[in-house]
């Protein structure tokens, strides 16, 4: 994840000719199609799709507004079309693989559209599409890459979110898995958009919420998290709600603003911030007030909380 | 035959005209023909796969058929140029009238308004219903942008190019 919003290398593929290879082409100029088979392989600005095979769909000749003096000569679907027409779609089929700079994707399916500038890859029902950036792995039910931009829209986001600094070496490597209905990756803002339904998962802390922000350096490592619109945390038999929450990657810090509240095995504590901090478990809360049970914690040790 | 000009008629109306260098008959050999620099001009028939072509001009320095088999070799460098800006060449080409098909197992070149492409040989239906590049294919193509207006289309469809408007040599 972390340098799929920032150190993308490749250029935005301008607009221009869709160069391509194949071992056989079948033109079917009643369908307006053309079939390539075997090795496919696409490439267009910095761009490159290769796949098994590929279903080239071109568009329709379509006249200027009727003039009224005119009588206009009908042209367009219905019309054979032998290559010589604008390549308005390309369908690739079986072992999809894209290339854009470091940036690189597989999928069972993509479907490139010239006039929507996008590319859009999916799985086969049983391996979701892939998109890898340097070390970092994300999937999705379909990844769709802008090829104006360098922005990628994800349905069903999942992803683990890599360690923006180095752990102890002791400590365990805990990664932090992002879920979410839709993922949006902005480059130009550094920024992951999650939306609906996101789930952070980090060693037993779940975090819940409604939209998600994560935010990237140049150097493409992730530095915060922001959660809005009403969050949950877990951690255990630790429950934890508020409006916003924070998650700072330097320090590994969550920190809960609006009205936060937190629940743990009976006590309730309210305050003005409550603060997380993942590897210890030490729970802050400033100006706290609230209901608290001793009695219910005589087994802990270690982690506590601190008013 | 020296300087012959010939044509084709279907339903009426001239599918094909054309002239040879010269033309050789043999009526002793079931029919058989041979052409030096032939020149045929096609109009593809509406709604048939080559019809977005228009007049389609096809050069041949030699021509060879059996009008017992229906069957012939166009070859020595065969050419094509359509009224649409279409243009392509390979060395030789074969028709196969009982299979009704065309085909050529040597390189292929073609391009057009937005596109290019080559391969190592070919294989069609007459009727260009179908058309099969073989052999390894490459090529390029235009795609269509979002604010393409049809009006800014820089290859015009209906235009004719000068070299395939001119009509054959009329017979002597």
């Amino acid at each position: 994840m972390i340098a799929l919003a920032a150190v993308l290398a490749a250029a935005v593929a301008p607009p221009g000719p869709v160069d391509f290879t194949a071992q056989t082409m079948r033109m079917e100029p009643r369908e307006r199609r053309t079939l390539l088979d075997g090795a496919v392989r696409l490439s267009r600005g910095g761009m490159v799709v290769t796949g098994d095979r590929a279903v080239v769909e071109f568009a329709p000749d379509e006249q200027p507004p009727a003039q009224p003096q005119r009588k206009a000569r009908r042209r367009g679907r219905d019309e054979p079309a032998l290559l010589g027409q604008k390549l308005e779609r390309f369908t690739v089929d079986g072992n999809v693989h894209v290339q854009r700079g470091d940036r690189t994707a597989d999928g069972a399916h993509g479907v490139f559209d010239s006039k929507a500038q996008t590319l859009v890859l999916t799985g086969d029902g049983k391996d979701d599409p892939v998109l890898r950036d340097g070390s970092e792995t994300l999937r999705g039910d379909r990844i769709v890459m802008r090829l104006d931009t360098e922005d990628v829209d994800v349905q069903k986001p999942r992803l683990v979110l890599r360690r923006s600094v180095p752990e102890a070496e002791e400590e365990p490597q805990l990664p932090t898995r992002v879920e979410a209905a839709r993922l949006s990756l902005d480059r130009s803002e550094r920024l992951a958009r999650f939306t609906d339904d996101v789930v952070v998962r980090r060693g037993d802390v779940v975090v819940r919420g409604p939209r998600m922000d994560a935010h990237y350096d140049s150097a493409g490592q992730l530095t915060h998290l922001y959660l809005r619109g009403g969050v949950e945390l877990r951690q255990g038999d630790r429950r934890a709600v508020a409006e916003n929450a924070d998650y700072d990657a330097l320090t590994r810090e969550v920190v809960l603003t609006g009205e936060p509240r937190l629940f743990d095995r009976g006590d309730v504590l309210v305050g003005e911030k409550i603060a997380m901090t993942l590897d210890s478990h030490e729970v802050r809360v400033e100006r706290a007030h609230g209901r608290l049970r001793p009695e219910a914690h005589q087994d802990e040790a270690g982690a506590g909380v601190k008013r | 035959m020296h300087q012959v000009a010939f044509a084709r008629l279907s339903d009426g109306r001239v599918v094909a005209r054309g002239t040879a260098r010269e033309l050789a008959y043999h009526r002793t050999t079931g029919g058989r023909l041979e052409g030096q620099a032939v020149v045929a001009a096609l109009q593809p028939g509406p709604g048939t796969g080559y019809a977005m072509f228009g007049e389609t001009l096809l050069t041949a320095p030699r021509v060879e058929g059996d009008l017992g088999t229906r069957r012939g070799a166009a070859s020595g460098g065969v050419t094509f140029r359509a009224s649409r800006g279409d243009h392509g060449t390979t060395d030789r080409l074969r028709w196969d009238g009982p299979a009704d098909r065309l085909s050529g197992d040597r390189p292929v070149e073609a391009q057009g308004p937005g596109y290019q492409v080559r391969s190592q040989g070919f294989s069609a239906r007459a009727d260009g219903s179908d058309v099969t590049l073989t052999g390894g294919v490459a090529g390029t193509l235009q795609p269509k942008t979002t604010d393409e207006h049809p009006t800014a289309n820089a290859q015009p469809t209906s235009r004719r190019p000068q070299a395939a408007r001119r009509k054959p040599a009329e017979p002597r």
